[in-house]
C-alpha cells in the first residue's frame, strides 16, 4: 500500500517536471482544404500562401508557407503543422495570426508592386487545436457582377486599412451562405462597387486588412445562398449605407439589420 | 520492509522538490547586483534603484554612452542610457546612469526605434523616429527630444534617401570623417562621409555592388530557401556604424520570424578599402570601439559572451560580460589608474530578487576595458 503512495507521488512528480517549464508553449495546426477561383473565365493560377504575425504581404520573415495549385481543383490541402508559440499569460490558449494569398503576376519570383493578393485574413487559432478553413475564393478577373469577387493589386503607394469583423453568430458564413465584403467610392454600395470579396469560412470571417484607397466599405451575407445580394431575402447587411472605410472600421452584421 | 519504505518516500520527497524548483533548476544565475568581471575590466560606475512595477526577467534592448560625458575634460561624469524589455512589464522608457544615480526615464510621446539608439557627441543618445534622427536627453525624468540631427530623406542633395547615418570619433582623435550616411541602390549599399551631418556628404564615397543581395543570401537559419517568394532578399536592417580609423562600416542585420519568436542576427561589414567584398557572421554587433567590431554571440545571462573581430570579421578574440544582460555602450576617455585612457566601455544590468514592496532591485555598472588592449587582452 506505502509502495503504491509512493510510487504514485513520483509519477506526480514528474510529470510536474515535466509539465512545470513549458507550460508556456502553445502549438497549433491549420489546414485550407480548398482554394477556388471561381470568377467567370478562371485563370487558376498557382497562388502563394503565408501564415503571418502581422497582416503585412512585405515585412518580416515568413517560416509557414505553401504554394497552391488552383487549377488542379482537388489540390492537397495546404496543411501547417506545429505552428508554435510562447505566450506570457498562462491563461491565454489562443492567437491572432494573419493569413496571406498572392498571386506573382509579374514572375519576378518574390512578392512585389502589382502582384494579385486577397486582403489580410485574420484567423485565430487555439492551442493543441486543428482549424480547419473548407474553402477561400482567389478570383483573377475584374468582370462585372454577377462575378464580383475583385482582387487587389499590391500598392506600396496605397495605404493599409484594418476592417474588424463582427457576426452575431459566425457560423452563419459557409460556402452556401458566403459573407461579402465591398469596397468603393459610392455611398451606397448595394448596386456598385470597386471591389468585393468573397469568404465562405467562418474561421476568416472576423477581420481584414485592405491594401486600398477606396473610400467607404459595406458587407452582406447572403443568407438566402443564391449568389447575389437579394431584396427580400433578409440578407444581413453591416449598415444602410456604406460606412466610411477608416484606419479600423468596424462591420456589425445582426439578424436586426436586414436587407 | 521498514527502510525500503523510507527510502521511497525520500525518493517521493527529493522528486517533490525538484518539480517545485525545475524552472530554475541547473538555471545559472547572477548571484551579485556588480558582479565581477574577466581581467582587464575597470568599474567606473555602478548605481541602484527599485522598480516596485518590474518583477520579471530584464533585457537589454539597446543601450549607449551618454555622448557628451564620454568625453568631457572631467572624467567623473560617465552617463549611459539603456533602453530594456522586461517580460512581465513593458518599461516604457529607458534607464539613466550617471553620477547622480540610476532613475527610469519615460519615453512620453516619443515614438522612437528603440533598437535604433546609438552614441552621438552630444548629450544624451541618437534614435530613429520615422525617417529622421533625433538626439534624446533626460529632462528630469522625461526624454525630450532637443534636435534633429539628420532628415534621412534629404541628407544629401540627391533624390536618394539614406538608410542610416552614424557618427564616429573614437576618443583622444580627431578624425577628418566624423559621419557616415549608408543609402541602398537596388542591390548596391553606397557610403557618403563628412565632418558634418547635413552637409551633402561629399568625398570620400564608397559603394559595394549587390552587397544587399548578398547580405540575403547570408541568412543561415532563416533562409529563403523553401519560401523564396515570401522571403527572397528581404531581411532588416537593425542597425548600422563604422570605424573612422579602421575604415569599414558595419550593420547589424535580421531576419524575425513573428510567428514563432525565432530570430536570426547578423554582423555585416564592408571594407572602405575593399567595397566590393561584403562579410557577415553570426552575431548581434553592438558597436565599434576604435576600428575593433563588438558582437553579441548567442549566449545566456550570467555570462554574456562577446566576439571581438576586425573589419574583416576575422576574430581577435572572444571576451564574456557577467551579469543579468549586457550591451557594449560605446567608446570613451576614462582616468584608468588616474590617467585620461581611452576605453571601451560594456553596461551590465543585475536584477535582484523580488523585494517587500513587490519589485526588483535593479542594478546598472559600467565596465572599461583599455582600447589599446582590447582586442589582445591584458
Amino acid at each position: 500500500m506505502m509502495r503504491k503512495r509512493t510510487i504514485t507521488l513520483i509519477v506526480v512528480a514528474s510529470i510536474m517536471l515535466v509539465a512545470s517549464c513549458d507550460s508556456r508553449q502553445r502549438m497549433a495546426t491549420l489546414v485550407i482544404e480548398a482554394i477556388h477561383d471561381t470568377s467567370a473565365t478562371p485563370l487558376n493560377p498557382t497562388v502563394h500562401i503565408a501564415l503571418s504575425e502581422k497582416p503585412s504581404f512585405t515585412e518580416g520573415y515568413k517560416a509557414f508557407t505553401a504554394s497552391y495549385d488552383i487549377a488542379s481543383g482537388g489540390s492537397p490541402a495546404v496543411v501547417f503543422t506545429g505552428i508554435s508559440w510562447e505566450e506570457q499569460d498562462r491563461s491565454r490558449k489562443s492567437r491572432e495570426f494573419w493569413l496571406l494569398i498572392a498571386y506573382d503576376t509579374d514572375g519576378m519570383d518574390g512578392i512585389s508592386e502589382g502582384d494579385h493578393i486577397l486582403p489580410a485574413m485574420r484567423v485565430v487559432l487555439n492551442d493543441g487545436e486543428e482549424t480547419t478553413i473548407p474553402i477561400i475564393y482567389f478570383d483573377t478577373t475584374s468582370l462585372p457582377a454577377p462575378d464580383p469577387d475583385f482582387l487587389f493589386s499590391l500598392n506600396y503607394s496605397r495605404p493599409w486599412k484594418t476592417v474588424r469583423i463582427f457576426i452575431d453568430d459566425t457560423s452563419r458564413v459557409t460556402p452556401a451562405t458566403r459573407l461579402f465584403v465591398r469596397f468603393g467610392n459610392l455611398i451606397d454600395l448595394t448596386a456598385g462597387f470597386d471591389h468585393q470579396i468573397a469568404i465562405g469560412a467562418k474561421e476568416i470571417a472576423s477581420g481584414l486588412v485592405v491594401n486600398t484607397d477606396m473610400p467607404n466599405v459595406w458587407a452582406y451575407i447572403d443568407t438566402s445562398g443564391d449568389g447575389n445580394l437579394t431584396a427580400g431575402a433578409n440578407e444581413l447587411i453591416s449598415s444602410l449605407t456604406s460606412n466610411p472605410l477608416n484606419d479600423y472600421t468596424n462591420l456589425i452584421l445582426y439578424s436586426g439589420l436586414v436587407y | 520492509m521498514m527502510q525500503h519504505r523510507v527510502a521511497l518516500s525520500a525518493v517521493a520527497v527529493v522528486a517533490l522538490a525538484l518539480a517545485s524548483v525545475s524552472c530554475n533548476f541547473m538555471m545559472p544565475t547572477a548571484n551579485y547586483p556588480v558582479m565581477r568581471q574577466e581581467k582587464g575590466f575597470h568599474l567606473i560606475r555602478s548605481a541602484s534603484m527599485t522598480n516596485v512595477w518590474f518583477r520579471g526577467d530584464i533585457k537589454i534592448v539597446a543601450a549607449v554612452l551618454d555622448g557628451a560625458s564620454s568625453r568631457d575634460a572631467v572624467y567623473d561624469n560617465l552617463g549611459a542610457y539603456f533602453i530594456v524589455d522586461a517580460k512581465d512589464l513593458k518599461l516604457d522608457g529607458f534607464f539613466h546612469i550617471d553620477s547622480v544615480g540610476l532613475r527610469l526615464v519615460n519615453r512620453g510621446s516619443l515614438q522612437y526605434e528603440p533598437e535604433s539608439m546609438s552614441q552621438g557627441p552630444e548629450e544624451g543618445f541618437w534614435i530613429r523616429q520615422g525617417g529622421l534622427i533625433i538626439q534624446v536627453i533626460d529632462a528630469s525624468g522625461s526624454a525630450l527630444d532637443v534636435a534633429q540631427i539628420a532628415n534621412l530623406g534629404t541628407v544629401t542633395a540627391d533624390l536618394v534617401p539614406a538608410l542610416w547615418m552614424d557618427w564616429d570619433h573614437p576618443p583622444g582623435t580627431t578624425p577628418a570623417e566624423r559621419y557616415r550616411a549608408s543609402f541602398i541602390s537596388g542591390n548596391d549599399i553606397t557610403f557618403r562621409s563628412d565632418i558634418d551631418p547635413l552637409s551633402g556628404g561629399a568625398s570620400p564615397d564608397y559603394s559595394s555592388s549587390a552587397a544587399r543581395s548578398f547580405m540575403a543570401n547570408s541568412f543561415e537559419e532563416l533562409s529563403a530557401t523553401g519560401s523564396p517568394y515570401w522571403n527572397d532578399g528581404r531581411f532588416e536592417f537593425k542597425r548600422f556604424g563604422f570605424s573612422s580609423t579602421a575604415e569599414y562600416s558595419w550593420f547589424a542585420i535580421r531576419r524575425f520570424d513573428g510567428v514563432s519568436g525565432r530570430e536570426e542576427t547578423r554582423a555585416a561589414a564592408i571594407l572602405d578599402i575593399e567595397p566590393g567584398a561584403t562579410r557577415t557572421v553570426r552575431g548581434e554587433p553592438q558597436g565599434n570601439a576604435g576600428g575593433v567590431l563588438v558582437i553579441r554571440q548567442e549566449s545566456k545571462a550570467p555570462a554574456i559572451r562577446y566576439s571581438l573581430t576586425d573589419g574583416r570579421l576575422d576574430e581577435y578574440r572572444k571576451i564574456t560580460i557577467y551579469g543579468d544582460d549586457a550591451y557594449y555602450l560605446g567608446d570613451s576617455l576614462e582616468l584608468i589608474d588616474g590617467v585620461p585612457t581611452p576605453v571601451a566601455v560594456f553596461g551590465a544590468i543585475t536584477a535582484g530578487p523580488e523585494g517587500k514592496e513587490g519589485g526588483r532591485r535593479i542594478t546598472a555598472s559600467l565596465w572599461a576595458h583599455r582600447l589599446s588592449t582590447l582586442a589582445e587582452g591584458e
